[in-house]
């Protein structure tokens, strides 16, 4: 067993390779091929991108309190009214919210995933572990990465293969 | 370190339990060995003489480059010093070495965390590290359980996959990666292989969350049987896709994952474009 079975580092590899083939497919849409979505009470991929960047940012920072508020504010992308982002933005945010995660995923151990931390969802609190934390953002990213695959995909756009 | 002096002189027999350990692991060292195998070395030992034990493996291990091999009541062997091409096949109450160790290859670490030598706060599976996983399958099996044969046929574009045909992807995928790559699973697990072919029968609902049980059931047994160590064993074999590949088991099961939640997600995408039900993430 290597030193970086006892952490969390060996999702890193797959993950990043996950965000990467996102953001090849992500890099060269036009604003137009970015507004595009499977149908009308859907998002676009561009809103599914930015849902994906504010989510990491929302759980990461104000749910695992970790990285600064340059990285906290990411979790704004997605807010109503926040504005459409290019697709050098997206890859961009994609980015910056994956260092602060896989500095994240290096440290912790199982242990770790153990431990709790609370969320305030409309009046409500909610405890919940850093491993399921560290999970849902997982499923998070690559469910939404589906659906930006799949709205590519039936606009015969090129999307990442899986 | 083992501070021998305090009973140098002691006959054996009137040495305490730990004094005849350390006694031992002397000995054991006597001709400076690559590999050390430890067969509960602090089992009914105190507090402070276990502690003691495992601070002198984590320092031979560290300073001598010693790789210690160390076996506790109850607990799988657990192997100290892996290098990138050697690992340990641990079963319960025996060890399988890989041919790379028999053949002396077997290089100890260069360092050695603390964590390998503390066996009770050790992982003896690795099922915890996937938590979440069978719940997702449960949203997703919410999602398709009322779907009609109609609905399963619906799809974006006429190029891309059905819903029903979606399923049937993640289940093939699951079962060529976890049967054919990794050879676990019976009969069943073999027939899901070719549930994807083109030339393959739709199935139902029923059917799909049934193949989905089916195959997270197995996924769900082996994540409570293998270790983390385990996660680093390497798989070689040619594939279509893949060519020849070696692929370590750890990125097997992560690929299974991404290939799950990235069709899933396409799944859901196809309700949603059909005002169906999707899974709520």
């Amino acid at each position: 067993m290597s030193e970086t079975s006892e952490t969390l580092a060996f999702f890193t590899q797959g993950w990043q390779n996950y965000q990467n083939q996102l953001s090849i497919a992500l890099a060269r849409l036009s604003p137009e091929q970015l507004a595009l979505r499977a149908a009308p009470d859907l998002r676009s991929i561009d809103e599914l991108a930015r849902h994906v960047i504010a989510v990491r940012a929302g759980w990461f920072h104000y749910n695992l309190e970790e990285g600064d508020e340059n990285f906290g504010a990411f979790h704004e992308w997605d807010e109503p009214g926040s504005p459409p982002r290019s697709a050098s933005e997206l890859v961009s945010g994609l980015e910056t919210t994956w260092q602060v995660m896989q500095e994240v995923l290096e440290r912790y151990t199982l242990s770790d995933l153990q431990s709790t931390v609370q969320d305030e969802w409309e009046g409500q609190t909610y405890t919940y572990t850093r491993g399921w934390v560290i999970w849902h953002v997982i499923e998070h990213d690559i469910h939404h990465g589906g659906e930006i695959a799949y709205s590519l995909g039936m606009h015969g756009l090129t999307a990442p293969y899986i | 370190m083992l501070a021998l002096d305090e009973f140098i002189d002691t006959p054996v027999r009137q040495l305490s339990l730990g004094q005849r350990m350390r006694g031992d692991l002397a000995a054991a060292l006597l001709h400076d060995p690559e590999l050390l195998y430890l067969d509960e070395p602090t089992i009914g030992l105190d507090v402070v003489a276990k502690a003691r034990i495992r601070e002198f493996l984590q320092a031979i291990n560290v300073e001598q480059k010693v790789t210690v091999l160390h076996v506790g009541a109850n607990r799988r062997p657990r192997a100290i010093a892996p290098t990138d091409s050697t690992y340990v096949q641990t079963l319960p109450h025996r060890v399988k070495y890989q041919r790379s160790l028999r053949n002396r290859i077997w290089r100890p670490l260069r360092s050695l965390s603390e964590e390998y030598l503390l066996m009770s706060e050790s992982p003896t599976n690795i099922a915890n590290y996937y938590n979440g996983w069978e719940n997702y399958q449960g949203l997703l099996i919410k999602a398709i359980e009322p779907l009609t044969a109609e609905q399963l046929s619906l799809r974006a574009a006429p190029h891309l996959r059905s819903i029903g045909e979606n399923l049937l992807h993640i289940i093939g995928a699951r079962a060529r990666w976890f049967h054919r790559c990794m050879g676990e699973g019976g009969d069943d697990i073999a027939a899901m292989t070719l549930w994807d072919r083109k030339e393959s029968q739709t199935r139902s609902a029923a059917e799909l969350v049934d193949g989905l049980n089916q195959s997270m059931q197995l996924i769900q047994q082996l994540l409570a049987r293998w270790t983390p160590a385990d996660l680093e064993f390497v798989f070689k074999g040619t594939s279509p896709h893949y060519g020849d590949y070696a692929l370590s088991r750890q990125w097997v099961i992560w690929h299974v994952i991404e290939h799950d939640l990235h069709h899933g997600g396409e799944v859901s995408l196809m309700l949603g474009t059909h005002g169906l039900a999707a899974p709520d993430l």
